[in-house]
């Protein structure tokens, strides 16, 4: 499954980052890694964008982003 | 020295003195690099644009004893390989590719060392690409209160490069920084450059961790705590509007008696002029030069107040959470979440509006901002408003248990935001489309600001006002004046008393002339000479428009002309002798002034954050081509409701 | 993925890489490498590798800078640490390490020197003149494997003549030298008695 289908609380693993050359690369130094665990935090009031949280830091994706990143629900 | 130094930096060029050394600082947004190169620079540095395109940038000299370094603060960026034109600038500017900038001698890597693990990955791309680097960590402290552990020598050690801890809210480190960036010949360099992708960077990134015995700090529970209220769907969005109404109090309730008070030192000046014998040199320096200044002076306070609060909410953390909650909001118009900051301050002024698109990352979405920010009903258009509703609506009159003249003032705020809304949709749709670009936002934990650091950026933005916008309000005030005052007529103004002078003076004055020209333009508006006076006068400030329409017809205080204007007739022409201020014209007036580009600051101020006149050119032609369609199918649509 | 990172080494040529503590079995002058390695010392980019603890010193050949090689030598280090089985190093007094005055393991290393500059200079250069090559595969207990490339594999003339100038050269600086053997092609990874005779290819001169 994609990111954009975590729920918030879920925790998942990166299996892969797809998309664009380019936002696959932004993705990866962002710290979207395959092998990085990534838990969805919460999700804006109107349902987009959510923040996400990688090891110590939180950022937050729009749905058609997160939707390039493939996790493994953990 | 300071004020030696101070001088130095307001003289354009002076930092692009060839033989000093360049050192670039780069790192990701939030990673504390404006804070660092506050603290190396303080008040000398220069903000603009980089030459030919709309990206900040920033360069100053270093403060403490080692002025020969040049520091420049280069955009945010989380990777030198760019995907969007912005961050092109930086990867450009880096290899020296960008014309009329020179490639800097040494990068200073500015990495949050919470996040040192992401960081690595900037780190060796600046290191592939050969460049001289020393590394800043930010945020020590923070890691150490997070139960997280970081050995700085041995990072060094294990990187090749040097590194410098710095505590950005207190300034602990800056002066080991100064002194390593006085002596980048020194600089020890890696053996090896480092891998930029794949697993290999992974593999290096994790042994130089393991080496700098880095432990990653837990997640901010402080910060977890109060994201939980201030991002909750119900009280986020309760605390988002408190935020924003406490924002708007502060800058029209703080500012306006300061504002008043710089009005009334102005009017003192003004005062002590009129004591001058000859009345053209008395009028020249009391309202001329000394009303010039004020009217420049008097939108200081609003703009340093505003400034302080974007910089105090954007340091706090608070800013990234208001641009989360208006996210989807703005997506609408194809914008971002950060782009709502800007609409909101252009309430009180675009000016500080346009400014604050700084914050916004992607140049396109800056633009589209930009043009369109100047249709938010600023608080220069409220005087105009206020004075044209109430020659529409008579005194009392009501909808229901509404005011019915508030009824009116609120619905043209609505139609100006609701317009900004679908202009930045349309440019964002057509010539600023950007399909490429993702989307991210970090959420940093929340922090206390450095005071030091806030202050110097409501410096920063005030430096600006003062050197390119100010002067072009006092430009624009002092030719307005001279056009509404001259030629003098001191033999037919014989016996007059004051108010008719100023009356017959203005009747025949150049101003008069030029309203006279332009009048078949503005004829089908129902505008007459005297209105499209007004609208001169306008173009210094809209507020303006009120007392020179009170002077130019002849009101007994040109400052509340309802009275005289009322009684304006046309004074030639087809309509001779009818009423001016009939409701179709009133209403054609009221919707002209929602949307036309008729304020030079904002014009300067978009030439000066657009870096070229071709946006500023297209926003006076939209809005005025949208102004006067609009004020025409407005006067129509009334004539044709009252029967008219 | 074995995480490394490079450090200077205690010469200019050498960078020790370092690696999590027992990542590979053995310590001191490897002698046999895994492929993507032993490809890095063919091509000339490697001289020496010695095992340590927690580090791998990697010495480049002659005329290599770390600045272009780096990066290869990098995979190719990363690579070979994924297959500790097959790192081999010199037996007699190997986990002292690189010591120049103990054992063979010193010796060897001399040889191994030696046998670089050599074919960077006038044998190299006489077996490039032919249109072949010759590349340095190991050295252990005093015997230099070289490997023929190009016209000069499978020649008898070119392996004779070439034979002759290495051996006679490095005797003159290494008096430990025991012979000096030539393997075929990469492909060919048994060593073959020296001189070879017969199995000619039909195309060479």
């Amino acid at each position: 499954m994609t990111l954009s289908e975590l729920a918030p609380g879920a925790n998942a693993l990166i299996t892969a980052v797809l998309g664009e050359p380019a936002v696959a690369r932004r993705l990866a130094s962002l710290g979207f890694r395959p092998g990085t665990t990534v838990s969805c935090v919460r999700r804006a009031p109107m349902g987009d964008p959510t923040v996400y949280r990688l090891r110590s830091f939180e950022l937050c994706l729009r749905r058609r982003e997160a939707g390039h990143i493939i996790v493994e629900a953990a | 020295m300071t004020a030696d130094c101070h001088g130095t930096a307001g003289s354009s060029g002076a930092v692009d003195v060839r033989d000093r050394t360049r050192v670039a600082l780069v790192g990701s947004p939030n990673a504390g690099k404006t804070s660092v190169f506050n603290h190396l620079t303080g008040l000398r540095a220069k903000t603009g644009n980089y030459p030919g395109v709309t990206v900040s940038r920033s360069v100053g000299t270093m403060s403490g004893g080692s002025e020969d370094v040049v520091v420049e603060d280069l955009p945010g960026t989380y990777s030198l390989s760019p995907v969007s034109p912005d961050e092109e600038v930086v990867s450009d500017v880096l290899a020296g590719r960008h014309p009329g900038v020179p490639s800097p001698d040494a990068l200073a890597l500015v990495v949050d060392a919470t996040t040192l693990g992401r960081s690595l990955s900037l780190v060796a791309e600046a290191m592939a690409l050969g460049h001289r680097v020393a590394l800043v960590v930010t945020m020590t402290d923070e890691l150490s209160s997070r139960g997280g552990r970081l050995d700085l020598s041995a990072l060094s050690a294990a990187l090749g490069v040097p590194v410098v801890g710095v505590v950005g809210s207190t300034g602990l480190g800056i002066d080991a920084l100064r002194d390593l960036l006085a002596d980048v010949g020194t600089w020890q360099t890696a053996v090896v450059l480092p891998p930029v992708e794949g697993p290999e960077l992974d593999s290096w990134t994790e042994s130089v961790l393991t080496a700098a015995d880095y432990s990653p700090a837990h997640a901010d529970t402080r910060t977890q705590r109060v994201d939980a209220v201030l991002l909750h769907p119900v009280w986020g969005t309760v605390v988002f509007f408190a935020v924003m109404f406490a924002f708007f109090q502060v800058i029209f309730a703080v500012a306006a008696p300061l504002q008043d008070l710089v009005q009334a030192g102005f009017d003192r000046l003004a005062g002590l002029a009129a004591q001058i014998p000859d009345p053209l040199l008395a009028g020249l320096v009391g309202n001329g030069v000394v009303g010039g200044v004020g009217a420049a002076l008097v939108f200081l306070p609003q703009i340093m107040l505003l400034f302080l609060l974007i910089s105090l909410l954007e340091s706090v953390g608070y800013m990234s959470r208001a641009a989360f909650l208006m996210d989807r909001v703005m997506a609408k118009t194809g914008l971002e979440g950060r782009a709502f900051v800007s609409m909101l301050s252009s309430f009180a002024c675009a000016v500080p509006g346009i400014m604050a698109t700084r914050t916004i990352p992607s140049s396109r979405d800056r633009i589209a901002t930009i043009m369109a920010l100047p249709l938010m009903t600023c608080s220069a258009r409220l005087p105009v408003f206020i004075l044209l509703t109430g020659l529409l609506v008579p005194a009392g009159g009501a909808v229901g248990p509404l005011d019915l003249r508030g009824v009116v003032l609120f619905g043209l705020y609505l139609l100006g935001g609701f317009s900004s809304l679908v202009v930045a949709a349309l440019f964002k749709a057509t010539a600023l489309r950007d399909h490429l670009t993702p989307f991210y936002m970090e959420m940093p934990p929340y922090r206390l600001p450095s005071m030091r650091s806030v202050l110097v950026t409501m410096w920063a933005s005030a430096q600006v006002f003062l050197r390119k916008v100010a002067r072009i309000i006092f430009a624009t005030t002092m030719v307005l004046w001279l056009l509404l005052n001259l030629p003098v007529r001191p033999a037919e103004t014989e016996g007059m008393d004051a108010t008719r002078a100023t009356t017959y003076t203005l009747e025949h004055s150049y101003a008069a002339q030029v309203g006279h020209a332009i009048e078949p333009v503005f004829e089908p508006l129902g505008f007459d000479w005297r209105i499209d006076v007004g609208l001169l006068g306008a173009l210094s400030a809209r507020e303006v428009f009120v007392s020179t329409l009170g002077q130019v017809s002849a009101a007994q205080n040109p400052d509340d002309p309802q009275q005289a204007l009322s009684q304006a007739r046309y004074t030639d022409g087809d309509h001779e002798g009818e009423r001016v201020f009939t409701p179709p014209t009133v209403v054609a007036l009221l919707v002209f002034f929602v949307y036309a580009l008729q304020c030079m600051s904002t014009i300067a101020v978009m030439r000066r954050e657009t870096n070229s006149w071709r946006w500023p050119l297209v926003a006076v032609s939209y809005m005025f081509v949208l102004a006067w369609g609009l004020a025409f199918v407005a006067r129509h649509i009334t004539q044709a409701i009252l029967g008219a | 993925m074995i995480p490394i990172h490079p450090l200077p080494g205690p010469d200019p040529r050498t960078v020790r890489w370092k690696m999590p503590a027992g990542t590979l079995p053995v310590r001191g002058t490897s002698c046999s490498v895994p492929s993507s390695l032993a490809d890095t010392y063919a091509d000339g980019i490697v001289a020496r590798t010695v095992i340590g603890e927690d580090y791998l010193d990697v010495t480049l050949g002659e005329n290599r800078s770390w600045r272009e090689d780096g990066a290869r030598v990098r995979v190719a280090v990363l690579a070979a640490l994924e297959q500790p089985e097959a790192w081999e190093v010199a037996p007699a007094g190997a986990d002292t390490g690189a010591s120049p005055s103990v054992g063979e393991p010193a010796d060897d290393a001399r040889l191994y020197d030696a046998t670089v500059a050599a074919l960077a200079g006038e044998v190299g250069e006489l077996a490039r003149s032919h249109g072949g090559a010759i590349e340095l595969d190991s050295v252990r207990d005093g015997v230099v494997t070289v490997r023929m490339r190009g016209a000069c594999n499978g020649c008898p003339a070119a392996e004779l003549t070439l034979h002759a100038r290495l051996e006679r050269q490095l005797r003159e600086t290494c008096p430990d030298l025991r012979e000096v053997r030539s393997e075929g092609t990469k492909a060919g990874r048994g060593l073959l008695p020296w001189p070879r005779v017969g199995r000619r290819p039909a195309a060479s001169r």
